[in-house]
Protein backbone atom coordinates (compact mmCIF):
# COMPACT_ATOMS: atom_id res chain seq x y z
CA UNK A 1 0.00 0.00 0.00
CA UNK A 2 1.27 3.54 -1.12
CA UNK A 3 2.81 5.37 2.43
CA UNK A 4 -0.14 8.08 1.44
CA UNK A 5 -2.92 5.58 2.08
CA UNK A 6 -1.47 3.70 4.85
CA UNK A 7 -1.02 7.48 6.46
CA UNK A 8 -4.51 8.48 5.30
CA UNK A 9 -6.36 5.16 7.25
CA UNK A 10 -4.21 6.01 10.29
CA UNK A 11 -5.82 9.71 10.25
CA UNK A 12 -9.00 8.46 9.80
CA UNK A 13 -8.67 6.27 12.35
CA UNK A 14 -7.51 8.32 15.31
CA UNK A 15 -10.50 10.69 13.93
CA UNK A 16 -13.27 8.30 14.55
CA UNK A 17 -11.56 7.52 17.78
CA UNK A 18 -11.68 11.17 19.17
CA UNK A 19 -15.23 11.80 17.85
CA UNK A 20 -15.88 8.45 20.65
CA UNK A 21 -14.05 10.00 23.08
CA UNK A 22 -15.58 13.77 22.63
CA UNK A 23 -19.18 12.86 22.23
CA UNK A 24 -19.75 9.45 23.86
CA UNK A 25 -22.72 8.32 22.08
CA UNK A 26 -22.40 6.39 18.89
CA UNK A 27 -25.30 7.68 17.19
CA UNK A 28 -23.82 11.39 17.65
CA UNK A 29 -20.58 9.46 16.23
CA UNK A 30 -22.21 8.38 13.20
CA UNK A 31 -24.02 11.51 12.35
CA UNK A 32 -20.60 14.00 12.85
CA UNK A 33 -18.87 11.53 10.16
CA UNK A 34 -21.87 11.76 7.82
CA UNK A 35 -21.81 15.58 8.67
CA UNK A 36 -17.77 15.53 7.73
CA UNK A 37 -18.49 13.70 4.80
CA UNK A 38 -20.97 15.77 3.18
CA UNK A 39 -18.54 18.68 3.83
CA UNK A 40 -16.21 16.84 1.79
CA UNK A 41 -18.19 15.93 -0.80
CA UNK A 42 -19.12 19.41 -1.70
CA UNK A 43 -16.11 20.44 -2.33
CA UNK A 44 -14.46 16.67 -3.95
CA UNK A 45 -16.70 16.97 -6.82
CA UNK A 46 -14.88 20.00 -8.63
CA UNK A 47 -11.37 17.95 -8.03
CA UNK A 48 -13.41 14.60 -9.40
CA UNK A 49 -14.77 17.06 -12.31
CA UNK A 50 -11.29 18.56 -13.16
CA UNK A 51 -9.50 15.68 -12.87
CA UNK A 52 -11.71 13.22 -15.15
CA UNK A 53 -12.87 15.66 -17.29
CA UNK A 54 -16.42 13.78 -17.77
CA UNK A 55 -19.52 15.64 -18.45
CA UNK A 56 -22.60 15.33 -17.35
CA UNK A 57 -23.98 11.82 -16.67
CA UNK A 58 -27.18 11.05 -19.20
CA UNK A 59 -28.68 9.18 -15.94
CA UNK A 60 -28.61 8.47 -12.50
CA UNK A 61 -27.18 4.44 -13.60
CA UNK A 62 -24.49 6.45 -15.43
CA UNK A 63 -24.10 8.16 -12.25
CA UNK A 64 -23.54 5.34 -10.20
CA UNK A 65 -20.96 3.66 -12.46
CA UNK A 66 -19.04 6.92 -12.51
CA UNK A 67 -19.01 7.36 -8.66
CA UNK A 68 -18.30 3.30 -8.45
CA UNK A 69 -15.39 3.30 -11.36
CA UNK A 70 -13.66 6.55 -11.27
CA UNK A 71 -14.70 7.94 -7.90
CA UNK A 72 -13.72 5.48 -5.72
CA UNK A 73 -10.38 4.58 -7.76
CA UNK A 74 -9.16 8.04 -8.22
CA UNK A 75 -9.89 9.24 -4.49
CA UNK A 76 -9.24 5.70 -2.45
CA UNK A 77 -7.60 3.71 -5.43
CA UNK A 78 -9.89 0.75 -5.64
CA UNK A 79 -12.81 -0.29 -7.86
CA UNK A 80 -16.45 -0.53 -6.47
CA UNK A 81 -19.24 -2.32 -8.16
CA UNK A 82 -23.11 -1.53 -8.83
CA UNK A 83 -25.64 -3.76 -8.88
CA UNK A 84 -29.35 -4.28 -7.42
CA UNK A 85 -30.83 -1.59 -9.27
CA UNK A 86 -34.92 -1.06 -8.76
CA UNK A 87 -37.33 -1.07 -11.56
CA UNK A 88 -37.33 2.33 -12.03
CA UNK A 89 -33.30 2.79 -12.04
CA UNK A 90 -32.97 5.19 -8.87
CA UNK A 91 -31.89 2.76 -6.36
CA UNK A 92 -28.81 0.93 -6.33
CA UNK A 93 -26.06 -0.49 -4.38
CA UNK A 94 -22.33 0.52 -4.40
CA UNK A 95 -20.50 -2.69 -2.98
CA UNK A 96 -16.97 -2.24 -2.17
CA UNK A 97 -15.03 -5.60 -2.10
CA UNK A 98 -11.47 -3.83 -0.95
CA UNK A 99 -11.77 -1.05 2.13
CA UNK A 100 -8.59 1.20 2.60
CA UNK A 101 -10.15 2.95 5.47
CA UNK A 102 -10.73 -0.14 7.96
CA UNK A 103 -7.27 -1.56 7.79
CA UNK A 104 -6.00 -2.37 11.06
CA UNK A 105 -9.40 -1.84 12.54
CA UNK A 106 -11.41 -3.96 14.81
CA UNK A 107 -14.27 -2.37 16.11
CA UNK A 108 -14.69 -3.16 20.23
CA UNK A 109 -17.86 -4.69 21.91
CA UNK A 110 -18.77 -0.49 23.35
CA UNK A 111 -19.06 0.69 20.00
CA UNK A 112 -21.97 -1.73 18.17
CA UNK A 113 -23.79 0.86 16.82
CA UNK A 114 -21.03 2.55 14.47
CA UNK A 115 -21.17 2.79 10.96
CA UNK A 116 -16.80 3.15 11.09
CA UNK A 117 -17.07 4.45 7.14
CA UNK A 118 -19.94 6.78 7.64
CA UNK A 119 -17.70 9.45 6.44
CA UNK A 120 -18.14 7.74 2.67
CA UNK A 121 -22.09 8.03 2.59
CA UNK A 122 -21.76 11.79 3.36
CA UNK A 123 -18.95 12.43 0.59
CA UNK A 124 -21.45 10.66 -1.97
CA UNK A 125 -24.17 12.34 -0.70
CA UNK A 126 -22.40 15.95 -0.58
CA UNK A 127 -21.04 15.05 -4.06
CA UNK A 128 -24.01 14.09 -5.66
CA UNK A 129 -25.76 17.65 -4.14
CA UNK A 130 -23.40 19.65 -6.31
CA UNK A 131 -24.96 18.21 -9.29
CA UNK A 132 -28.19 18.38 -8.63
CA UNK A 133 -29.23 14.97 -7.36
CA UNK A 134 -30.60 15.00 -3.80
CA UNK A 135 -29.86 11.32 -2.28
CA UNK A 136 -30.05 9.03 0.45
CA UNK A 137 -27.16 7.25 1.10
CA UNK A 138 -26.80 4.03 3.53
CA UNK A 139 -25.17 1.27 4.65
CA UNK A 140 -26.38 -2.39 4.44
CA UNK A 141 -23.46 -3.96 4.57
CA UNK A 142 -20.84 -3.67 7.20
CA UNK A 143 -17.66 -5.95 7.21
CA UNK A 144 -16.54 -4.08 10.28
CA UNK A 145 -20.16 -5.47 11.89
CA UNK A 146 -19.76 -9.04 11.18
CA UNK A 147 -21.16 -8.88 6.80
CA UNK A 148 -18.72 -10.44 4.07
CA UNK A 149 -18.58 -7.13 1.91
CA UNK A 150 -19.15 -2.93 2.45
CA UNK A 151 -22.79 -2.21 0.99
CA UNK A 152 -23.96 1.05 0.26
CA UNK A 153 -27.14 1.84 -0.84
CA UNK A 154 -27.54 5.09 -3.01
CA UNK A 155 -30.88 6.24 -3.91
CA UNK A 156 -31.88 8.88 -5.86
CA UNK A 157 -34.98 11.15 -4.24
CA UNK A 158 -35.28 13.72 -6.90
CA UNK A 159 -33.20 16.22 -9.49
CA UNK A 160 -32.85 19.74 -8.46
CA UNK A 161 -32.34 21.88 -11.60
CA UNK A 162 -31.18 25.48 -10.50
CA UNK A 163 -33.22 27.95 -9.98
CA UNK A 164 -33.10 31.68 -12.36
CA UNK A 165 -32.79 33.74 -9.53
CA UNK A 166 -35.13 36.14 -10.91
CA UNK A 167 -36.22 37.67 -6.91
CA UNK A 168 -32.56 39.14 -7.02
CA UNK A 169 -32.53 40.54 -10.29
CA UNK A 170 -35.59 43.07 -8.89
CA UNK A 171 -34.71 44.91 -5.71
CA UNK A 172 -37.11 48.14 -5.26
CA UNK A 173 -34.96 51.41 -3.79
CA UNK A 174 -36.50 53.16 -1.15
CA UNK A 175 -37.77 55.80 -3.47
CA UNK A 176 -40.43 52.94 -5.00
CA UNK A 177 -41.98 52.13 -1.55
CA UNK A 178 -45.82 52.31 -2.89
CA UNK A 179 -44.77 50.33 -5.74
CA UNK A 180 -46.71 47.15 -6.92
CA UNK A 181 -43.95 45.96 -9.36
CA UNK A 182 -46.23 43.70 -10.91
CA UNK A 183 -48.97 45.59 -10.99
CA UNK A 184 -49.27 44.78 -14.70
CA UNK A 185 -50.41 41.49 -13.83
CA UNK A 186 -54.07 42.68 -11.89
CA UNK A 187 -54.62 44.93 -15.25
CA UNK A 188 -53.79 41.84 -17.57
CA UNK A 189 -56.65 40.35 -15.50
CA UNK A 190 -59.20 42.96 -15.33
CA UNK A 191 -58.42 43.39 -19.46
CA UNK A 192 -59.28 40.46 -20.42
CA UNK A 193 -62.35 39.82 -17.98
CA UNK A 194 -64.01 42.99 -18.96
CA UNK A 195 -63.46 41.56 -22.68
CA UNK A 196 -65.87 38.75 -21.14
CA UNK A 197 -68.47 41.69 -19.98
CA UNK A 198 -67.36 41.56 -16.60
CA UNK A 199 -66.53 44.86 -14.84
CA UNK A 200 -64.31 45.19 -12.08
CA UNK A 201 -61.84 47.39 -10.45
CA UNK A 202 -58.90 44.89 -9.91
CA UNK A 203 -55.70 45.72 -7.28
CA UNK A 204 -53.19 43.59 -6.65
CA UNK A 205 -54.84 41.79 -3.85
CA UNK A 206 -55.57 38.04 -3.50
CA UNK A 207 -59.24 39.02 -2.50
CA UNK A 208 -59.87 39.31 -6.08
CA UNK A 209 -59.63 36.11 -7.09
CA UNK A 210 -61.29 35.02 -3.69
CA UNK A 211 -64.41 37.12 -4.91
CA UNK A 212 -64.81 36.01 -8.52
CA UNK A 213 -64.77 32.20 -7.32
CA UNK A 214 -67.47 33.24 -4.68
CA UNK A 215 -69.55 35.59 -6.92
CA UNK A 216 -69.75 33.57 -9.97
CA UNK A 217 -69.45 30.14 -9.28
CA UNK A 218 -69.13 27.28 -12.04
CA UNK A 219 -72.68 26.26 -13.34
CA UNK A 220 -72.93 22.90 -15.20
CA UNK A 221 -74.68 23.85 -18.80
CA UNK A 222 -77.37 20.48 -18.14
CA UNK B 1 -17.04 4.72 -22.37
CA UNK B 2 -13.33 5.99 -21.68
CA UNK B 3 -12.36 6.34 -17.81
CA UNK B 4 -9.72 8.76 -17.27
CA UNK B 5 -6.97 6.93 -14.92
CA UNK B 6 -6.93 8.45 -11.49
CA UNK B 7 -3.20 9.18 -12.08
CA UNK B 8 -3.67 11.80 -14.26
CA UNK B 9 -3.19 15.19 -12.77
CA UNK B 10 -5.16 18.22 -14.23
CA UNK B 11 -4.15 18.70 -18.08
CA UNK B 12 -1.31 20.61 -18.70
CA UNK B 13 -1.99 24.23 -20.04
CA UNK B 14 -1.54 24.87 -24.06
CA UNK B 15 1.35 26.26 -25.15
CA UNK B 16 1.61 29.80 -24.86
CA UNK B 17 1.85 31.09 -28.23
CA UNK B 18 2.23 35.42 -27.35
CA UNK B 19 2.80 37.44 -24.31
CA UNK B 20 0.79 40.64 -23.70
CA UNK B 21 -2.56 41.71 -22.18
CA UNK B 22 -5.29 40.39 -24.46
CA UNK B 23 -7.52 39.45 -22.15
CA UNK B 24 -10.21 41.93 -21.16
CA UNK B 25 -11.77 40.17 -17.84
CA UNK B 26 -13.25 37.34 -16.32
CA UNK B 27 -16.02 36.41 -14.51
CA UNK B 28 -16.41 32.97 -12.41
CA UNK B 29 -20.37 32.03 -10.63
CA UNK B 30 -21.47 29.18 -8.90
CA UNK B 31 -24.81 27.31 -9.81
CA UNK B 32 -26.04 30.18 -7.15
CA UNK B 33 -25.48 33.01 -9.93
CA UNK B 34 -23.14 34.47 -7.09
CA UNK B 35 -19.86 35.99 -8.53
CA UNK B 36 -17.29 34.33 -7.14
CA UNK B 37 -14.51 36.58 -8.70
CA UNK B 38 -14.71 39.28 -11.21
CA UNK B 39 -10.88 40.36 -13.06
CA UNK B 40 -10.16 43.20 -15.11
CA UNK B 41 -7.13 43.56 -16.96
CA UNK B 42 -8.19 45.32 -19.78
CA UNK B 43 -12.07 47.56 -19.62
CA UNK B 44 -11.66 50.79 -21.01
CA UNK B 45 -16.23 51.52 -20.59
CA UNK B 46 -18.00 50.55 -17.95
CA UNK B 47 -21.56 51.28 -17.87
CA UNK B 48 -22.82 49.53 -14.83
CA UNK B 49 -22.23 49.21 -11.35
CA UNK B 50 -20.72 45.92 -10.41
CA UNK B 51 -23.67 44.35 -8.93
CA UNK B 52 -26.07 45.14 -11.35
CA UNK B 53 -22.83 43.84 -14.01
CA UNK B 54 -22.76 40.44 -12.69
CA UNK B 55 -26.34 39.84 -12.58
CA UNK B 56 -26.58 40.94 -16.25
CA UNK B 57 -23.58 38.51 -17.02
CA UNK B 58 -25.67 35.90 -15.31
CA UNK B 59 -28.89 36.60 -16.89
CA UNK B 60 -27.42 36.64 -20.31
CA UNK B 61 -25.61 33.44 -19.61
CA UNK B 62 -28.34 31.47 -18.46
CA UNK B 63 -31.15 32.66 -21.19
CA UNK B 64 -28.35 32.17 -23.91
CA UNK B 65 -27.44 28.65 -22.60
CA UNK B 66 -31.63 27.84 -22.65
CA UNK B 67 -32.04 29.28 -25.78
CA UNK B 68 -29.08 27.21 -27.36
CA UNK B 69 -30.54 24.16 -25.72
CA UNK B 70 -34.14 24.23 -27.31
CA UNK B 71 -32.88 25.30 -30.85
CA UNK B 72 -30.69 21.95 -30.84
CA UNK B 73 -31.81 20.16 -34.13
CA UNK B 74 -30.32 17.04 -33.00
CA UNK B 75 -31.53 16.48 -29.67
CA UNK B 76 -34.85 14.55 -29.51
CA UNK B 77 -35.52 15.11 -25.63
CA UNK B 78 -36.03 19.10 -25.14
CA UNK B 79 -38.16 20.63 -22.68
CA UNK B 80 -40.27 23.68 -22.93
CA UNK B 81 -38.53 27.06 -23.27
CA UNK B 82 -37.75 28.11 -20.01
CA UNK B 83 -37.72 24.90 -18.30
CA UNK B 84 -34.63 25.22 -16.08
CA UNK B 85 -32.13 22.44 -17.03
CA UNK B 86 -29.39 20.77 -15.28
CA UNK B 87 -25.75 21.96 -15.54
CA UNK B 88 -24.37 20.61 -17.95
CA UNK B 89 -27.30 19.19 -19.46
CA UNK B 90 -27.85 19.32 -23.01
CA UNK B 91 -25.67 21.23 -25.67
CA UNK B 92 -24.15 24.22 -24.23
CA UNK B 93 -22.48 27.05 -26.31
CA UNK B 94 -18.96 27.81 -25.48
CA UNK B 95 -18.43 31.19 -27.37
CA UNK B 96 -19.44 34.33 -28.79
CA UNK B 97 -17.65 36.84 -31.13
CA UNK B 98 -18.47 40.16 -31.73
CA UNK B 99 -16.81 42.95 -33.40
CA UNK B 100 -14.87 44.07 -30.56
CA UNK B 101 -14.77 40.78 -28.10
CA UNK B 102 -14.87 37.29 -27.71
CA UNK B 103 -16.71 35.56 -24.43
CA UNK B 104 -15.78 32.04 -23.95
CA UNK B 105 -18.02 30.29 -21.67
CA UNK B 106 -17.17 27.25 -19.58
CA UNK B 107 -19.72 25.87 -17.25
CA UNK B 108 -18.96 22.21 -15.28
CA UNK B 109 -22.03 19.97 -13.88
CA UNK B 110 -21.42 21.24 -10.36
CA UNK B 111 -22.35 24.60 -11.86
CA UNK B 112 -19.55 26.44 -11.63
CA UNK B 113 -19.23 29.03 -14.90
CA UNK B 114 -15.77 30.54 -16.25
CA UNK B 115 -16.42 33.25 -18.78
CA UNK B 116 -13.50 35.01 -20.44
CA UNK B 117 -13.74 38.34 -22.40
CA UNK B 118 -10.57 38.85 -24.64
CA UNK B 119 -10.16 40.34 -28.14
CA UNK B 120 -12.26 38.88 -30.90
CA UNK B 121 -9.37 37.18 -32.80
CA UNK B 122 -8.36 34.56 -30.27
CA UNK B 123 -9.06 31.08 -30.56
CA UNK B 124 -10.96 28.27 -29.05
CA UNK B 125 -10.44 28.71 -25.50
CA UNK B 126 -12.29 25.92 -23.99
CA UNK B 127 -8.97 24.18 -23.37
CA UNK B 128 -7.75 27.11 -21.12
CA UNK B 129 -11.08 27.48 -19.56
CA UNK B 130 -10.23 23.78 -18.30
CA UNK B 131 -6.84 24.55 -17.20
CA UNK B 132 -8.41 27.59 -14.78
CA UNK B 133 -11.20 24.91 -14.18
CA UNK B 134 -7.96 23.07 -12.75
CA UNK B 135 -6.35 26.27 -11.11
CA UNK B 136 -9.88 26.55 -9.13
CA UNK B 137 -9.89 23.14 -7.80
CA UNK B 138 -6.15 23.48 -6.76
CA UNK B 139 -6.40 26.63 -4.85
CA UNK B 140 -9.78 27.89 -3.94
CA UNK B 141 -11.50 24.37 -3.38
CA UNK B 142 -8.84 22.91 -1.77
CA UNK B 143 -8.09 25.22 0.77
CA UNK B 144 -10.04 25.07 3.94
CA UNK B 145 -10.37 28.34 4.82
CA UNK B 146 -12.35 29.26 1.84
CA UNK B 147 -16.23 28.69 2.53
CA UNK B 148 -18.26 27.35 -1.16
CA UNK B 149 -20.43 29.74 -2.40
CA UNK B 150 -18.63 33.17 -1.00
CA UNK B 151 -16.19 35.41 -3.23
CA UNK B 152 -12.66 34.24 -3.75
CA UNK B 153 -9.97 36.42 -2.08
CA UNK B 154 -7.00 33.51 -2.50
CA UNK B 155 -3.90 35.41 -3.32
CA UNK B 156 -2.13 32.64 -4.85
CA UNK B 157 -5.16 31.81 -7.10
CA UNK B 158 -5.44 35.72 -8.17
CA UNK B 159 -1.27 35.60 -8.84
CA UNK B 160 -1.59 32.09 -10.68
CA UNK B 161 -4.55 32.92 -12.84
CA UNK B 162 -3.26 36.54 -13.74
CA UNK B 163 -0.01 34.59 -15.31
CA UNK B 164 -1.83 32.51 -17.03
CA UNK B 165 -4.33 34.29 -18.27
CA UNK B 166 -1.74 37.01 -19.75
CA UNK B 167 0.11 33.81 -21.53
CA UNK B 168 -2.87 32.78 -23.89
CA UNK B 169 -2.33 34.70 -26.86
Amino acid sequence: MAPNAELFTLTYGAIVRQLLTDLEDVDEVNKQLDQMGYNIGIRLIDEFLAKSGVSRCVDFKETAEMIAKVGFKMFLGVTASVSSWDADGTCCSIILEDNPLVDFVELPDTCQGLYYCNVLSGVIRGALEMVSMKTEVTWTRDALRGDDAYELQVKLLKQVAEEYPQSTLVELPDTCQGLYYCNVLSGVIRGALEMGSLIFSSNFLVKLLKQVAEEYPYKDDD
Amino acid sequence: MQFFGGSEISPSPPVPTASGNNAHMMYVFNRNGVCLLYKEWNRPLHTLNPQQDHKLMFGLLFSLKSLTAKMDPTNADKGNLGVPQLPGQGCSFHSFRTNTYKLSFMETPSGIKIILVTHPKTGDLRESLKYIYGLYVEYVVKNPIYSPGSPIKSELFNTALDQYVRSIS
